[in-house]
């Protein structure tokens, strides 16, 4: 029987996820392979192996609904049953595996119509393959669950579910509206909780018939009432656990419309936690159970309370440290010399300026004697270069009457008239006798 | 240095009269009571602002607890039709009788 179980685990890892074709044409590179060489030819391992990739990758078989009568029921001592489903045309084998078998309400015996939802699998060793089972039903829910899929597919396709549709919760509703029958257990799990979270949270209970004949539109109307409510802020939609019969209101149209077109936030909590109805699928949020609702819709004010008293804390803490900062920062411009001894700054001051003119001046002085200086020894040579410094000495300079100077006897004429410049003053003389002399020779 | 958008969101919180505290929601006074606490912590407040400051966070910081007060409890079931409502009292651990 282990056996048996093992063929509905994932493929092994040495299966190879080659396709059909791939597998034919490969088939001459496998070894051992007594076909090779004859591509078309598969060995029935291959062809096994295909059959059962095909079988369990289509998505319809990795989840179906079957209806059939029960057979050849074996109850395995390790708490697997193994039977046959069929009807007049078919039979099917199938198998519910321990783990699955336990959370599964619907009892069933031998020659029972049931409707049972699993996966096909293929088990290679014995060429079978079967339907794994993860849920029973009695049979003639097949229709409901048929028109629970159709109006599934149909309100996804209008994208009723879709994610940016879902309203976040408020984060503090001024009040909760809870749509729910007034008896029983989910009214009061809701109220506790949030009375234990909240406890002066406002509640709005519509009480409602939550199954049967009418309860969808009192639901409706409900649902309606709360979201014209202003004071209702997250509206509850909620029922215990029942079988899919006993939840059928939250999976009709009106329902599932009147929570979307709801401006409201809407939690659903809708049977148990593995239940899903089109309610929770349109809901802005699915709360598992009841209490979970409640969680969801409130927050808890202790804590609320706890973080304003922090902030508190911390702004009190915030203006002590402002306030001390500042109070150190007078100190210290207290604590400043100047400010203690105003006369300080203009003496430090002025002492600054005096040193600062001081070295001005010694700068021009030492500027100016450079200048004197240079001045100084410009003139002594410019000195040293006139002609007329020589007069001084004796010397003087003859002009004739065009002011050219003269310095040849040869160009003399007896009578010329000459001009003589000494140094403190000028005569003028006529030339009375002319000595020649050979030139280097002496003046007159 | 601040950013010059948190230059203008002190201003907003400095200029934040009681009146309009009053009317925030939990949800707003609180995130202005966080601001208000962020600004205050922020090194080189000028006392002036800072006590401004303060004043504002302790009444952002009455103004979270009297919301959370407001609300009174109560559980209520609404009866009757939407046009003609009947309100009354709900006790869940009577199972809805009325009391």
């Amino acid at each position: 029987m282990a056996k048996l179980r093992s063929a509905t685990a994932r493929p092994a890892p040495d299966v190879r996820q080659s396709s059909f074709d791939e597998l034919a044409a490969n088939g001459a590179g496998e070894p051992g392979d007594e076909t090779a060489g004859r591509p078309d030819v598969l060995s029935v391992g291959q062809l096994t192996r295909h059959i059962k990739r095909v079988l369990e990758e289509d998505t319809l078989l990795e989840s179906v609904w079957v209806q059939g009568e029960v057979s050849n029921l074996v109850k395995a001592a390790s708490g697997h049953w193994y039977f046959s489903l069929k009807d007049a045309e078919a039979v099917i084998r199938a198998a519910l595996w321990a783990g699955n078998r336990r959370r599964i309400r619907h009892e069933f015996k031998n020659g029972d119509l049931i409707a049972a939802c699993g996966s096909i699998s293929v088990y290679p060793p014995r060429g079978e393959y079967q339907l794994s089972i993860t849920d029973v039903r009695p049979a003639g829910l097949g229709a409901l669950y048929e028109a629970f899929e159709k109006l599934k597919a149909k309100l996804q396709a209008e994208g009723l579910f879709d994610p940016d549709r879902k309203k976040p919760l408020p984060f503090l509703p001024r009040g909760v509206g809870i749509v729910t029958s007034p008896k029983g257990a989910v009214v009061q799990d809701i109220y506790r909780v949030i009375r234990r979270r909240f406890p002066n949270m406002p509640l709005y209970l519509v009480p409602v018939k939550v199954q049967g004949e009418g309860a969808a539109a009192e639901v409706v109307a409900g649902i309606r009432r709360l979201d014209a409510d202003p004071r209702v802020d997250v509206i509850i939609v909620a029922r215990g656990g029942g079988s899919l019969e006993d939840l059928w209101t939250f999976n009709e149209e009106p329902v599932a419309r009147a929570i979307a077109a709801a401006e409201t936030p809407v939690i659903s909590a809708v049977g148990h936690e593995t239940d899903f109805t089109i309610a929770d699928f349109v809901a802005d949020q699915r709360a598992a159970t009841p209490s979970v609702a409640g969680e969801l819709a409130v927050p808890v004010k202790e804590e609320l309370i706890r973080g304003v008293r922090e902030r508190r804390d911390r702004l009190t803490r915030a203006l002590k440290n402002l306030l001390a900062m500042l109070g150190e920062r007078l100190a210290r411009a207290r604590a400043c010399r100047f400010l203690r001894k105003p006369a300080l700054l203009v003496a430090e001051r002025r002492l600054n300026l005096s040193n600062a003119v001081r070295e001005l001046e010694a700068v021009c002085t030492a500027f100016r004697s450079r200048c004197r200086h240079a001045w100084e020894l410009l003139l002594a040579r410019l000195k040293a270069l006139d002609p007329t410094a020589v007069l001084g000495r004796g010397y003087l300079l003859a002009t004739d009457e065009s002011g050219a100077v003269v310095t040849s006897a040869a160009r003399l004429a007896q009578g010329q008239k000459l001009q003589l410049k000494f140094s403190d003053g000028r005569a003028r003389v006529a030339v009375e006798q002319i000595d020649r002399e050979s030139p280097g020779g002496t003046k007159r | 240095m601040k950013k010059p958008s948190d230059a203008k969101q002190l201003e907003e919180l400095a200029a934040l009269t009681s009146e309009a505290i009053a009317a925030l929601s939990y949800e707003d006074a609180m995130e202005r009571l966080e601001q208000t606490v962020e600004a205050l912590e922020q090194e080189g407040t000028p006392l002036e602002l800072g006590l401004r400051l303060y004043e504002v966070g302790t009444l952002l910081g009455r103004r979270c607890g009297q919301a959370l007060d407001a609300a009174e409890a109560r559980m209520v079931q609404l009866l009757g039709s939407a046009q003609e409502a009947v309100e009354s009292p709900y006790d869940p651990d009577k199972d809805g009788r009325l009391t």
